[in-house]
């Protein structure tokens, strides 16, 4: 599979703590790719050094299928909003696009306010930014981030700050970046749930450590409502149940299987396994929210 | 690297500072003019003869501490020289001032709001938005400098109408063009200050207490240790210092003196871009 940007080990040590500790991370072309983590999990400083703004103590990313130096021409094609957004509070919105878009030589027309349009901020183009909401100057953050229509945008908590319309604001920008640019993007917020509504693919870190890597479709599986059959025979439970026609099912170990679709024949389940001698142990709908998952995968409930 | 040339002229010219520097500039030539104007009065009333003129600077110990504007004790009778008063302000410390200060604040403030972490990861190499930076502020030096010089000239001749006369103008030019790679030579180390400090007041404070020239006892002091050394020596730490020779590189100034100042605020401009490019290199940003 082609990746726009893979990550092999990549580390970051400062004196003996490693915020950022042996990270392989596979980020697709098209994914809006998010990376979920507590504060301090290590999310701003790998997104640093994925946008070049911080090297790596050991291990090395490839961009574009090229790493280490040959790497260094498509540092030009990453648009970045790091922690907060950095701006001139005595320039207007439009004056601090014009500095990021003159150093970058973009020569298309009306980029300046196609950028402003996008985030919402046309009608506030020629006021200072020190003047600005603190969602304000994030959507600015991120017009700035688009500047030269990058292939790949990283976006550090990008609703920090943000009121909850403004929040459903920048899910919808991004969504639509992503769908009608086709730009790739990673997010990172410890706001699992506004993740879980935009983003394809996700990476959850925990004291720096990459723990798990997966789609939207294998998290909503893991999240998702299912039925959980204990059985002392598996895999006559298993045939039984492509009898009834249940074929989104998955065995988890010997004795386990989830069952994610047809919640509520429980009964008529029991009924035809109890008739072909299957011993069930235990048969519960059950229902993770993204949440527990994260917190049941990163054993961080006692630290919430 | 042209790009940011393009993006830190654009700032340069719609950043409010950059033309309160130029009025600043304009104002502090004004007050010099003044101030000597003053002084010539001041001497002409207690009656000074040309004899007790004040000898060229050639050593540290000569130097004055705190910013001084003098006059001659020949102008109470006789023509003030264009290009004497120039250069006698030029080297009194206060273009030095500005220049420090507008330099603290253009380099810093990129690093202050967090805008250097939109562009420097964009660019392989991440000395090029300091050689940038180095650029303009040699550009709005020179400006600064020019403005200075014409509005002296300019104030002169309105104070003391025929009695101010031009002067050699290439020996001007030479000098000028000495003090201006001195002042450029100090640019450089305030950026490099403020670079390595992250932080404008680790530029200004450093660059303000040498202009003040409270470094001439630290001077003396590595001066004295090297006569202990080498006795037969006759060493002299300011001449290789900016600030010792923005004084010794006036009006009347041998060509050994100038050049030796002219290499001084070279290899300062070189050495401190150099390492402020490498400073910015190597460390992370944000």
């Amino acid at each position: 599979m082609e990746y726009l940007l893979t990550t092999e080990s990549l580390t970051k040590q400062y004196g003996r703590h490693k915020a950022v500790n042996h990270v392989n991370l596979y980020v697709r072309q098209g994914d809006i790719y998010g990376l979920i983590g507590r504060n301090g999990a290590g999310k701003t400083t790998l997104l640093k050094m994925l946008s070049g703004l911080s090297a790596p103590t050991s291990g090395s990313f490839t961009l574009f299928g090229a790493s280490g130096r040959k790497a260094a021409p498509y540092m030009s094609r990453i648009g970045t909003l790091i922690e907060a957004p950095g701006v001139y509070p005595n320039l207007s919105a439009y004056e601090n696009l014009k500095l990021k878009v003159l150093a970058l030589g973009v020569r298309k027309k009306g980029e300046i306010e196609d950028l402003l349009q996008i985030v919402g901020l046309e009608d506030a183009g020629g006021k200072k930014v020190k003047h600005f909401s603190v969602g304000m100057k994030q959507r600015l953050g991120i017009a700035l981030a688009l500047v030269g229509s990058p292939d790949l945008v990283i976006l550090d908590e990008p609703i920090n700050g943000l009121d909850p319309q403004g929040i459903a604001e920048v899910r919808e920008t991004l969504s639509k970046l992503n769908r009608e640019r086709g730009i790739t993007l990673i997010v990172s917020s410890h706001i699992l749930e506004e993740l879980s509504k935009i983003a394809t693919r996700y990476g959850i870190l925990h004291d720096g450590v990459l723990l798990q890597e997966l789609d939207r479709e294998e998290l909503l599986a893991k999240c998702g409502e299912r039925m959980e059959l204990k059985t002392d025979n598996a895999r006559e439970a298993c045939v039984l149940l492509e009898n009834m026609g249940i074929t989104n099912f998955k065995v988890v170990d010997k004795d386990t299987i989830h069952i994610f679709e047809r919640l509520q024949d429980g009964g008529e389940i029991a009924a035809c396994l109890a008739n072909h001698h299957v011993k069930i142990l235990g048969l519960t709908v059950q229902n993770e929210a993204l949440e527990d998952y994260y917190l049941n995968l990163t054993g961080g409930a006692k630290h919430v | 690297m042209f790009n940011l040339l393009k993006m830190d002229f654009h700032r340069l010219i719609r950043a409010v500072s950059t033309w309160i520097f130029l009025a600043l500039t304009i104002g502090f030539a004004v007050f010099c003019v003044a101030m000597t104007d003053i002084d010539i009065s001041a001497l002409a009333a207690e009656g000074a003869s040309p004899a007790e003129a004040q000898t060229e600077i050639t050593r540290n110990e000569d130097r004055s501490i705190g910013f001084v504007v003098e006059a001659n004790p020949e102008w109470v009778a006789g023509n003030l020289d264009v290009v004497e008063v120039a250069t006698m302000e030029l080297q009194s410390g206060l273009p030095l001032l500005l220049c420090i200060l507008f330099t603290a604040v253009f380099v810093n403030a990129e690093q202050k709001n967090g805008y250097v972490k939109n562009i420097a990861g964009q660019f392989p190499n991440r000395g090029l938005p300091v050689l940038s930076k180095w650029l303009t502020v040699a550009f709005w030096m020179l400006v600064l400098f020019v403005a200075f010089v014409a509005t002296t000239v300019l104030s002169g001749f309105l104070l003391w109408g025929d009695r101010f006369n031009m002067g050699s103008v290439s020996e001007f030019l030479r000098v000028l063009g000495v003090q201006y790679l001195l002042h450029l030579g100090f640019a450089s180390l305030i950026l490099f200050l403020c670079i390595l400090t992250k932080s404008a007041a680790g530029g200004m404070v450093p660059g303000m207490l040498i202009s003040f020239g409270l470094c001439v006892p630290v001077y003396s002091a590595v001066n004295k240790a090297v006569t202990a050394l080498f006795p037969s020596s006759d060493f002299d730490c300011s001449r290789y210092m900016l600030d010792g020779n923005i004084s010794m590189a006036g009006i009347g100034a041998s060509s050994d003196v100038l050049l030796r100042a002219s290499l001084v605020g070279c290899a300062f401009a070189v050495v401190c871009t150099a390492l402020s490019a490498l400073v910015m290199q190597k460390r992370d940003i944000g």
